[in-house]
């Protein structure tokens, strides 16, 4: 590999230069060096993109162009593709175009690692291309080299995220982890109406300031508070609050309350 | 209008200016520039604030990265009041589309935008320079 520059323009990706990284993230494995040969397919849309790939990456790998795609092609008409074979995937061109041709290259070529360039810095349009099956991403305004670079960690089974995105997928699997913890909600037999009543009842609220606080007669909410015992099957309306609590019912569509004026 | 190749031939060189175009695509604009015996690189800027700056009488054409390359970004019609000289060729950021502008925002989209085209693209539009 050529030697690399390092006072090449600012860089786009907030990745480390790839002789900052640590030697153990350089070579994992040790039977794939940067001096590799790289097999390579091209996909853009961009004769002029595609052009500037192969010419500028040639200065930093030892390079072999595969293939060279304009966009969708059909499965007959994609090239054999050696092992260690890497699709590079333009992505300039918009968050849906780029995750349904992410998808569709990985479907063609499953064995190959798409790697998706030109990305707009948007943590959301990255996460949405990792989902849809690519390996890595480079974003709009990476330099040659720095593509050079998660070429050859991405041969090595590795690749380099930004801190903003490895920040969102942390606070994703937190979600995830919270939402396979917390026990199923069973769906409830009461109304939005009895629901409401029942937050107030929750709130210890009196029959009259729950007609004030919804606008309507206390005799009907006489008849909610008749109908949800009946429904739960309870005869004291706190155990009823308290019940419905307990099965998450009264969680987020309540409004907040405003303590009784005693 | 002097046909591109006679302009290289001519012996005068095509002062080029480069303004919005990073990554794989500026890198690769201004090397073909820098390879060109009849072209030399002015400069290389980023933003609307800094091209204006740089900017001088000295810039035949312009190359301009932007998102789309129709209608012309504003910053052209300020740019060809102020040099009635200048072609401007603005490029999709993946190099995907082209057109170029000049005097009166007169369009011309460009056909073929690849690399083995680009650098007579410019000797067009340069030559377009001419019929002013």
């Amino acid at each position: 590999m050529s030697t690399r520059n390092r006072t090449m323009g600012p860089r786009a990706n907030n990745f480390p230069l790839f002789s900052e990284l640590p030697p153990h993230v350089l070579a994992p494995n040790a039977n794939v060096t940067p001096g590799d040969q790289v097999a390579l397919s091209i996909v853009s849309n961009s004769q002029l993109l595609r052009d500037g790939l192969v010419l500028l990456l040639g200065s930093h790998l030892d390079l072999h162009l595969v293939g060279s795609y304009t966009g969708l092609v059909s499965k007959t008409a994609v090239l054999p593709n050696p092992s260690g074979h890497v699709v590079l995937l333009d992505g300039s061109m918009g968050c849906a175009p780029a995750v349904a041709w992410t998808r569709r290259w990985c479907a063609l070529t499953p064995a190959a690692p798409v790697l998706v360039l030109e990305l707009e810095n948007d943590v959301d349009v990255i996460l949405a291309c990792i989902e849809a099956g690519a390996k890595g991403y480079t974003l709009q305004g990476a330099s040659a080299q720095e593509v050079a670079e998660v070429i050859i960690l991405l041969r090595q089974g590795r690749t380099l995220c930004g801190a903003d995105v490895v920040a969102e997928v942390f606070r994703r699997l937190v979600a995830y982890a919270e939402a396979q913890a917390r026990p199923a909600t069973p769906p409830s037999p009461l109304s939005d109406r009895e629901l409401q009543v029942l937050a107030y009842i929750a709130e210890d609220y009196s029959n009259q300031r729950i007609a004030q606080a919804l606008v309507i007669e206390v005799r009907t909410v006489k008849h909610h508070v008749h109908n949800i015992l009946e429904k739960l099957q309870l005869h004291h309306r706190e155990d009823a609050a308290r019940f419905a609590r307990g099965q998450g019912w009264l969680a987020a569509d309540v409004p907040p309350l405003a303590p009784p004026n005693c | 209008m002097a046909a591109p190749d006679d302009q290289e031939a001519s012996g005068a060189i095509i002062c080029v200016m480069v303004s919005d175009l990073s990554g794989v695509l500026g890198q690769l604009v201004t090397r073909l520039v820098e390879q060109q015996a009849d072209m030399s690189l002015a400069r290389q800027t980023h933003g609307p604030l800094k091209l204006l700056q740089a900017m001088g009488p000295e810039v035949d054409v312009l190359i301009l990265g932007a998102a789309q390359v129709r209608p012309a970004p504003g910053i052209c019609s300020h740019l060809l009041q102020e040099f009635p000289h200048l072609r401007i060729l603005v490029l999709a950021h993946n190099g995907g589309d082209a057109a170029l502008y000049w005097l009166g925002l007169r369009r011309e989209r460009v056909r073929d935008v690849s690399l083995s085209h680009l650098a007579r693209t410019i000797r067009t539009a340069y030559a377009l320079n001419a019929t002013v």
